[in-house]
């Protein structure tokens, strides 16, 4: 699945897949040389006033002062543009013989993780503060359209501070998409090592503001696992939820979608495990680890929050927890079982 | 100065103390160089360890990271945690990392965005107590330490430097 300009709109402020200047395709036409130097001085000239009129026609895709061949190149999508683009040059005063025009192929946007969303899913980039996590997934809780992440990635780890969220960030737009409404406090004793506060899974939950759009059950997909991607080529569509898994069979392949690594996948390796949270009193308990058998890097610092699901079938996955932290090295990822955000945040439905 | 040669130069600094060969030291150096990835720091920003040339055996080892800022203009820096999060890689002359600091440690994986001032500096100072991160103590000799800023891709890491524990 693509995104072309005209779907996305304004919505997404990414790079343009360009280079078509550099590497011109073959022209429907042979390029004439310019025999007169003066042609030639007035290249410039003419580029500057050709570019305004012949890009505002339909189906063209570039303008180009193609200094190497001493010519202006244009590019098209189809050949039954050509004739426009002719006539517009030629009122323009512009000889044939100053020109070429190409049919080429439509330049797309590419959005990437780290993009403007609308509506949101999940893996995208979210920022508070002076913090960018990722939105794990959306999900309802009762009547309230709201998203999950990361407890960490609130103003205060356990308790709610309304912590307001803005997507990708609040300098590319100001609007506040959710506000922090969920985050129970960790608790000393009983399970937790003396000295330690403990909670059974790093989760939050923030209630969407009314004018945001947010689409439940779908998680944005990268090109592919594992290859550093965070370009959006598709969605996962999250089909179903593991509810009551808290141990995990090893070996077991989980994935997930994150802003700075994107799509991810390995093999749990221990589950149900007490970690602490280095440099900080803070213990999860019964979390799942998870690394690739070749070593690949799997987690990254903003990451956190990311949705860990496994695929059933093409690009439906069933959902399994959310992703909080990593190794040093972020070969290693470490998640909080579904079943455990559940028994701390309340039932939710994560499905499309 | 390329990675490898800051290495090399640590070494020998510390082959110099303890009469070992040059060769030994380059071969050393290669071996510690390829251990992790790291990336490139901005041009404006200088990353700093700061040792002790020698430190007394079985005292605290102070290690200082300093990270300034030497533009003009305010930076953003895209670090990993919610805190300013440091490792840092001790080896003896043969190469061998005996301590590594967040060695098994598990980090959340939060990015914290950090405006640096022209010209401010941020200081981190940790204590290595001498102990290999299996908690066996060291023995006396050379040894070279880098720190690890962990950022946004792979960390950004200072040059090798050597320091001596005396007996």
């Amino acid at each position: 699945m693509r995104f072309t300009i005209a779907s996305l709109g304004p919505i997404v402020a990414t790079s343009l897949v360009l280079g078509a200047c550099a590497d011109a395709p073959n022209p429907v036409e042979p390029p004439a040389q310019l025999d007169a130097a003066a042609a030639q001085d007035r290249l410039p000239d003419w580029f500057a006033q050709a570019s305004l009129v012949v890009l505002a026609l339909p189906s063209t895709v570039f303008a180009d002062h193609d200094e190497v061949n001493d010519r202006l190149l244009f590019g098209v999508e189809n050949a039954a543009a050509i004739r426009g683009v002719r006539t517009a040059l030629t009122r323009l005063g512009i000889p044939s013989s100053a020109y070429a025009i190409a049919v080429t192929e439509p330049i797309y946007q590419v959005a990437t993780l780290r993009d403007r969303w609308r509506p949101t899913q999940g893996g995208i980039q979210i920022h508070f503060g002076n913090y960018l996590c990722t939105l794990g997934f959306n999900a309802d809780d009762g009547t309230q359209r709201s998203f999950i992440t990361n407890s960490h990635c609130t103003g205060k780890q356990g308790g709610v501070q309304s912590t307001q969220y803005y997507q990708p960030t609040s300098s590319v737009d100001g609007t506040v998409i959710a506000t922090e409404v969920e985050d129970p406090q960790y608790f000393r004793g009983g399970a937790c090592p003396r000295g330690r506060k403990c909670r059974y899974s790093d989760a939050s939950r923030a209630l969407y503001s009314s004018s945001v759009g947010s689409t439940r059950g779908a998680i944005a997909k990268t090109s592919g696992a594992n290859n550093g991607s965070i370009e959006v080529s598709g969605t996962f569509t999250v089909t179903s939820q593991d509810n009551t898994t808290s141990s995990f069979a090893g070996g077991t392949t989980v994935n997930k979608v994150g802003r700075t690594t994107g799509w991810t996948r390995g093999n749990t390796t221990n589950s149900c495990v007490n970690v602490n949270v280095s440099r900080s009193n803070i213990t999860q308990l019964c979390q799942t680890l998870v690394q690739d058998p070749d070593g690949a890097v799997l987690v990254g610092g903003g990451d956190s929050g990311s949705g860990v699901f496994r695929v059933t079938s093409g690009d439906n996955v069933q959902l399994v927890g959310i992703l909080w932290g990593g190794n040093s090295s972020g070969t290693l990822f470490v998640f909080s079982p579904l079943k455990n955000i559940q028994q701390e945040l309340g039932t939710l439905v994560a499905t499309n | 100065m390329p990675f490898s040669t800051a290495v090399t130069l640590a070494l020998l600094a510390a082959a110099c103390a303890a009469d070992w060969p040059e060769h030994a030291a380059d071969a050393r150096a290669a071996d510690l160089a390829e251990r992790t990835m790291t990336a490139s720091v901005p041009d404006s920003v200088f990353l700093r360890l700061i040792v002790p040339g020698e430190v007394r055996a079985g005292q605290p080892v102070p290690l200082g990271l300093r990270i300034e800022h030497r533009g003009t203009r305010p930076l953003d820096l895209y670090l990993r945690g919610r805190a300013i999060t440091v490792d840092i890689e001790v080896a003896r002359a043969d190469g061998e990392v005996v301590w590594r600091r967040l060695e098994g440690q598990i980090i959340p994986a939060i990015l914290h965005i950090r405006t640096l001032a022209p010209g401010e500096r941020l200081e981190v100072d940790v204590e290595w107590d001498q102990r290999t991160t299996g908690g066996a103590p060291v023995a006396p000799g050379a040894y070279v330490a880098r720190a690890l800023l962990l950022a946004e891709g792979d960390p950004w890491a200072t040059e090798w430097v050597g320091f001596r524990i005396g007996g």
